[in-house]
Parts: structure tokens; sequence; C-alpha cells
């Protein structure tokens, strides 16, 4: 691929990962919304966060993997205790981070 | 010299009844040096002390007051305490992308160029892979626009936020709106920290370290490749964790998060790799909305 491909294929990329960056935010903020569509976007960042979440703990190498070998999904247990008894993000990250370190430490 | 002199003479009385005793290391010490010598020893011993324990206490005395009274430098570094984890995972990401990019045939410039303008993890590890391939420009941008699509959701929930900001503040705000990023302001403006300027400023922060990462992913090519030891890649999950965890307080909201993240995983399973996370995130929000607004209204 020539060196301009490139570059046009990079622009074309930023611009359809713009878009829906960009429309949804500049369009609605001003809206008075319907009371449902109002409480559809209230619910969005808990769904899209678990959405995003339990694919990223539960999935590996293209599986479900559920064995104990899974240190993401493991981890991910006293992370949530952390993070609900604590409400710290920083402690929520670096605990997960430790546990996950060390168990590599000690499986490998 | 007239200040070294008037040092001295503050720090006599401890070099004197330091001397007196005799276990003492330091009087032992002295007991082999000559006058001159036990002069010389005092001075550095007293400068030492000048050093270790009247300037640099009193530099960070000063350091940390003047920190306190100027607002701008601490509310600098606290609105940037969210982006701290954020930083951590993007770089060793961006650093795999860097590597796997430099290895797909694009140059350095390219894929630092991707991670400015594009800007969004997963479509650039999709798209370098793809470049690899040698697929048609098309199929890439048709790609990038698939994976990318579930932004459209992050920024319809956030538009509610910025009715007060003004039209160039939100053009910036969203070219970085990430996963991450909009996993930190779900959180913060809710708790009503939605200041355009700190907002855009995490952002910022942010996407340098994605910049930064993938740079030295392009430079240093596939010298060191692997990151796990320091599991610097739990980091994001961990977050995401984290900011999920915060954002549910009620059963209602457990509810849902447990039908949209079992959704999504269905879905993927199912063969939808790239649209689990927006049919999941329309479904799962519609039957909280739906909830709210017929079943039980007061919850």
């Amino acid at each position: 691929m020539g060196s301009s491909t490139v570059i046009i294929t990079l622009i074309g990329m930023a611009l359809v990962t713009y878009l829906p960056r960009l429309l949804p935010a500049w369009f609605l903020r001003n809206k008075k919304l319907p009371p449902f569509l109002v409480a559809w976007l209230r619910y969005v960042p808990i769904a899209v966060l678990s959405a995003l979440l339990l694919p990223a703990l539960l999935i590996q190498d293209n599986g479900l993997n559920l064995s104990p070998f899974n240190l993401y999904l493991w981890a991910a247990i006293p992370a949530v205790w952390i993070a609900w008894r604590t409400k710290s993000m920083f402690g929520t990250v670096i605990t997960g981070m430790l546990l996950v370190a060390l168990a590599r430490l000690f499986l490998s | 010299m007239v200040i070294l002199r008037f040092i001295e003479s503050i720090f006599q009385p401890i070099y004197s009844t330091n001397c007196a005793n005799p276990h003492d290391q330091f009087s032992l010490l002295k007991h082999y040096l000559s006058h001159k010598a036990k002069m010389q020893v005092v001075k550095v011993v007293n400068v030492i002390n000048l050093i270790f324990f009247d300037i640099i206490p009193e530099f960070f005395r000063k350091a940390s007051c003047l920190a306190m009274s100027t607002n701008s430098n601490t509310s600098w570094f606290k609105s940037l305490a969210p982006a701290f984890p954020v930083m951590m995972g993007y770089l060793p990401i961006g650093f795999a992308y860097g590597v796997l990019a430099v290895n797909a045939g694009l140059s350095i410039f390219q894929t630092v160029l991707m991670s400015v303008i594009v800007y969004a993890g997963s479509s650039q590890l999709i798209a370098a892979s793809l470049f690899a391939q040698m697929v048609q420009p098309f199929s890439i941008i048709a790609t990038t626009f698939i994976v990318n699509l579930r932004h459209m959701l992050m920024s319809a929930a956030l538009a509610p936020h910025l009715r007060e900001w003004r039209n160039g503040e939100v053009a910036a705000f969203s070219f970085e709106l990430t996963d991450e990023s909009f996993g930190i302001h779900s959180l913060r403006f809710e708790r009503g920290e939605n200041k355009p300027l700190a907002s855009i400023r995490i952002n910022l922060v942010c996407q340098l370290s994605w910049v930064i990462g993938s740079l030295i992913g392009a430079v240093t090519g596939n010298i060191i490749e692997d990151v796990r030891p320091f599991a610097l890649d739990y980091a994001l999950p961990a977050m995401f964790i984290a900011l999920l965890v915060l954002q549910i307080r009620n059963r209602r909201h457990l509810i849902i998060a447990v039908l949209g993240g079992v959704l999504s995983l269905v879905i993927w399973l199912f063969g939808a790799t790239q649209w689990n996370v927006i049919f999941a995130t329309i479904v799962a929000a519609a039957v909280g909305a739906g909830l709210d607004t017929w079943a039980h209204p007061r919850s």
C-alpha cells in the first residue's frame, strides 16, 4: 500500500471514529428529551461498562475461559469486593494488578 | 564565611556534647584526627546538618505551603488523579499497538499519526492487523466504523451533562471520548464535576500517554514485548470493575449491569463479536428505562 493511500485510510478512519463520538453529544445536549430516553441514557453507563467488562474477563484467546488459570476472572472477585467496600478506584486497580502479578509470579 | 561561622557557633554545643561521650563513635573517630582535621570534620558535619535538617525541610515546607495557597497547582494535580489508572493501562497497550503497527508495515509517523487522529484502542489494533494483511482501505475504514460505533451510545449518555459547554469544548472533548475516558466522565459528571476544561485536560493526558506508548512501541519495534510480569494489562479491566461498582447504587442498577454483561457475553459467543457491546447496551438500558418508567417509578 502506498504512503498516501495509508494516510488517506487513516483520515477516513479518523472521520468514521470522530463522527459517532461527536454527533450524539452535539445534537442531544440542548434538546428536551422524552422521559423514557432520559431514563435510557441514565442506564447506558452501567450497561455499557458491564457489557465491555464481562467479555474482557471471561473471554481469552477467542473462547470462554472459566478455568482456574483465568487470572482476569479470579482477580476480579477480590477487586469487586475492594471497590464495593472502599469506593476507591486506585485501591481497586492496585489490588487487581498486585493479585495478577503475584499469581503470575507463583504460577510460572 | 560569616554565615558559616555563625552556623558553626550554633552547632558548637552539640559538637561538644558528642565529644564528651566516650562511647560515641563520632568521638572515637575524632580521637585519631589532628586538631585542624577535627575542625574540617566539624565544618562538613555542620554543612550536612544545615542541608539535611534545615534547608531541605524548609524547602519542602515552603513548597507545600505554596502548593496549598496557589489553588491552580493543587487542582491541576487533583483533577488529573482519575486519569492515572487510564495512563497506566494506555502506555503498555499503546506500546503493543506501536510494535504491531510497525511490524505490519506502517512507518513510525503513520503509526503515531493513527494514535493522534483516530485514538481508539481496539480498532487501532485491529486496523494494524488488517494493514498487515493488505486489506483494501475501504474495508479497513468500514471495520473501524463498526468497531467504534459503540461510542455513539457513550456520547449520547454524556450529552445531558454538556448543556452549558461551548461548541468548541464539546468538539474537543468528544474527539477524545474512549471507553476508558467515558467510564471516568460518566462517574465524574454524575457527581456534578463537569467543568469543561478539567474534563478536556483529563482526556488530553490520557491520549498523551496513548501516543507516547505507541511512539515508544513504534521506535523500539519488537525489542521489548512482554509487559505481563508487571500486570499492567490488568490496569484497565480493574479500572472498569471500580467504575462499574461505583455506579451501582441500588438493586435495579445491579440487575441492569448483570443483564448487560451476560447479554454482551452471549451475543459474543454467538459470533457477533463486533456488535455485542452495542446491542447488549441498548437492550439492557432499555429494560432499565422501562422498569423506571412503568414498573415502579420510585426506586
